[in-house]
């Protein structure tokens, strides 16, 4: 058993705690279900269940966790990890051997097994996880999605009573993401083993819970079955119900338009005489399964791909001999990772640099701050060093730093990706005011149901081309793949 | 596969990691004691044998490559500043005297005979191998040469993601003289440090999470040193001693900047064949 006992814990030099006044008993074998904000502490309290709290942070504790008896003062994280095993969000940060059969025996070997049982172990959790198929491959060469299993297989294979796992599918695609959470269901019922989930898609796995935690600002504010904790989650903005708040297109004038494109990378064909036009104001939604090509698609609008064939028309100039750079006046691309955006000391610093490489008039400079910083509501973190940010705020600063060059379209790569529900809501009412000041936006999504709730139009791309799709069979596949709480 | 190790099927692949690293060892050691060039010389042209039985030639000399350039910054200097009396010829104001050029010549043979030794260990040892043997020592910073390799691709398209937001915020890359070009890189530096910087502590946590540093380990691949690799290790150790008394008795020793003239007597090519015998049964590598 897990025990909390009127647990407080604050990081050094933090004003004040991140968690505060915790008690919680967590069972052998429950599957519960963590959620709330983000900065509500859900992390964190993952790191003090498995005492990385405080041994690998710091900071100051009160009051007592204890796992299995064991006190996480003086128990070090590698000392739990026979107990308790956690998978992380990002899969790319957490393996560290070269291929798959090594990284599974990484973590018993650390914990001294004898070499015999390491075998059976491997062989018997690889082929529960279906992995026997890439045991030498590469692990930089797996996909998203293998590789957090992977992760999972490595952890299991410890055999530990419990795993915390802090938003493990917070870097996949929907698809992905519903495999993994049904494998979790699967492994609690057939292994018994404990799983404390942190999650932010809760369509999608509240059904597997037995228990829901809710923390609100570093506090358990609900603790009960779905049913009890439901309404309250609802009222917090975490749930909601359907909405559409696109409104219908009306006839403007082409302002992008890709004719005849044709790219493959060495071997594959990926574009194949794709034809794309693109009208002022438009949100346009661009889906597709993993690996069809939507990524490459997008980086032929401005140029950091160059086609084999065909030509990209951007308000009327052929962009065939411009650089990435001098369009960037005109189109604003934000790719998947905000992280590679942000590097300045402060917000504003970020803002002057893309100002500064756009050459736009010093003049001009406060004017244009100040207008991006209100519309993506992050006026308080100008001076804030950005990676400081959360998720959701650094996704902000990032455009931010597009946006602030006042592009006349922006080009957007999976931008929901690793946010919450209350998070998306604020992207799409941005795009929905950078919609009414004139902005064109294509963005690239998993998100079925960001796209039904938000987009103007939705295509696919399928074997090379785009497709029309009719906004209600996308409206059907989010409530289908979502198991969305209607 | 990015890491610099080359996956093929040769009999010094097959060879335990274990007495291929004593076995390079051994020579670095070598190669820092010894400064006749004939010794240098004979002991690279050994080494390149065992580069060509291990299939990664082109790989070696591709890194050899980069000891030249070394090696062309090293005769200006030592044709400017070294002492000796021995005028070969002159250019201009210049003296070249035979006493440099030997020095200059050693010491290229010395980096040659240290690099290709090691390009044995890169090409022919898998990185996942030298950390388990490295992490059986408790060297646990070797284990960052592990993950250095795993998190390579990582990190490139890290950089190549960044260049790409760099251009979408106005940045050119391809325009202007090199200078010009390597100026616009430059701010790329920032962000990927701070990525991986970020990316380190997420690992360092997840290792720990999986009991990286619980106490003694155990090794999964753990094989046994069969008697051969034994003998092998047994054998490329004595070359130290060996190769240490031979120096002392003034064999493969020679202070060129001092005056020592190159000549090759029998005695030489006898010591120098007992070193490379020492070292010969590598090619023989592991079972098949």
């Amino acid at each position: 058993m897990i025990k909390l006992d009127h647990f407080s814990f604050t990081y050094g030099g933090a004003p004040r705690p991140v968690l505060h006044d915790i008690s919680l008993e967590i069972k052998e074998g429950e599957f519960v279900l963590i959620v709330g904000h983000s900065g509500s502490g859900k992390s964190t309290l993952c790191r003090a269940l498995n005492s990385l709290v405080p041994h690998f942070y710091g900071g100051s504790i009160s009051g007592r966790v204890t796992v299995d008896g064991k006190d996480t003062r003086t128990t070090p994280p590698a000392q739990l990890a026979r107990i308790i095993g956690m998978v992380f969000q990002d899969p790319e940060n957490q393996l560290v051997m070269t291929n798959v059969e090594n990284e599974m025996a990484f973590g018993m070997e650390n914990l001294a097994f004898p070499k015999k049982e390491m075998k059976e172990r491997i062989t018997y959790h690889a082929q529960y996880f279906d992995l026997e198929r890439f045991f030498k491959r590469f692990i930089p060469e797996l996909s998203g999605g293998e590789k957090q299993k992977v992760a999972l297989a490595s952890v299991i294979a410890m055999r530990p009573k419990y795993i915390i796992l802090d938003e493990p599918t917070s870097q996949l695609d929907e698809e992905t993401a519903s495999l993994f959470l049904e494998f979790l269901h699967r492994l609690n019922e057939e292994q018994g083993v404990g799983i404390i989930l942190v999650e932010h898609r809760l369509e999608r796995c509240l059904h597997y819970a037995k228990r829901v935690v809710f923390m609100q600002n570093g506090s358990i504010a609900a603790d009960g079955t779905q049913e009890q904790v439901l309404p309250q989650l609802r009222a917090a903005g975490l749930l909601a119900d359907f909405s559409r708040t696109a409104r219908d297109k009306e006839e403007e004038e082409v302002v992008l338009c890709a004719r005849d494109i044709t790219f493959g990378y060495s071997q594959a064909q990926v574009l194949n005489d794709l034809e794309l036009e693109v009208r002022r104001q438009e949100i346009l939604a661009i889906i597709g399964l993993n690996g069809c090509g939507k990524s490459t698609l997008l980086k032929h609008l401005n140029g950091i791909l160059r086609p084999k064939k065909g030509n990209v028309v951007l308000l009327g100039r052929d962009i065939a001999d411009l650089t990435t750079a001098s369009l960037a006046k005109d189109l604003g691309y934000l790719g998947q990772n905000p992280n590679v955006y942000l590097f300045a000391e402060t917000l504003e610093k970020e803002l002057e640099f893309t100002l500064k490489n756009l050459k736009v008039d010093e003049k001009e400079w406060p004017e244009r701050m100040d207008w991006v910083l209100k519309v993506l509501d992050l006026e308080r973190f100008r001076h804030t060093f950005p990676r400081e940010l959360s998720c959701g705020e650094r996704e902000r600063a990032a455009l931010a730093s597009i946006i602030v060059g006042k592009p006349k379209i922006l080009v957007l790569d999976e931008p929901t990706r690793g946010l919450d529900y209350r998070n998306k809501l604020k992207l799409a009412a941005i795009l929905e005011t950078l919609k009414e000041q004139g902005m064109t936006t294509i963005l690239v999504t998993h998100d079925y149901r960001f796209v039904a709730e938000h987009a103007t139009r939705v295509m696919s791309l399928c074997g090379g081309r785009l497709a029309d799709v009719p906004i209600e069979q996308v409206i059907t596949l989010a409530k289908e793949v979502g198991g969305m709480a209607t | 596969m990015f890491s610099p190790y080359q996956d093929k099927d040769s009999r010094i692949h097959r060879l335990d990691a274990r007495p291929k690293m004593v076995f390079v060892l051994a020579l670095f050691l070598l190669s820092i004691l010894i400064s006749n060039i004939f010794y240098l010389a004979v002991l690279f042209a050994f080494v390149m044998c065992v580069v060509v039985a291990g299939k990664v030639l082109k790989a070696t000399l591709g890194i050899l490559r980069y000891t030249i350039f070394v090696a062309i910054f090293l005769f200006p200097f030592s044709i400017l500043f070294g002492s000796g009396s021995h005028v070969l010829f002159s250019i201009g104001p210049v003296l070249v005297k035979e006493e440099a050029i030997l020095f200059a010549v050693s010491m290229t043979f010395r980096l040659f005979l240290a690099v290709s030794a090691f390009a044995i260990l890169t090409f022919t040892v898998h990185p996942d191998q030298s950390l388990r043997i490295m992490s059986k020592f408790g060297f646990k910073s070797m284990t960052g040469l592990s993950i250095a390799t795993r998190m390579y691709p990582t990190i490139a398209a890290d950089s190549g993601n960044i260049e790409d937001a760099m251009k979408a915020r106005g940045v050119e890359f391809d325009q202007g003289n090199i200078i010009q070009k390597a100026k616009a890189r430059a701010p790329v530096m920032m962000p990927l440090l701070l990525n991986s910087m970020d990316r380190s502590m997420e690992i360092a946590e997840a290792m720990e999470a999986r009991g990286f540093g619980a106490g003694v380990r155990t090794h999964y691949f753990d094989v046994p040193l069969s008697l051969r690799d034994k003998a092998m290790i047994a054998l490329f150790l004595a070359a130290i001693p060996f190769g240490v008394a031979m120096f002392i008795m003034g064999y493969g020793n020679a202070d060129y900047m001092a005056g020592s003239r190159f000549a090759v007597q029998t005695v030489d090519l006898l010591v120098v064949s007992i070193e490379v015998l020492f070292f010969a049964p590598i090619l023989i590598g592991g079972p098949k």
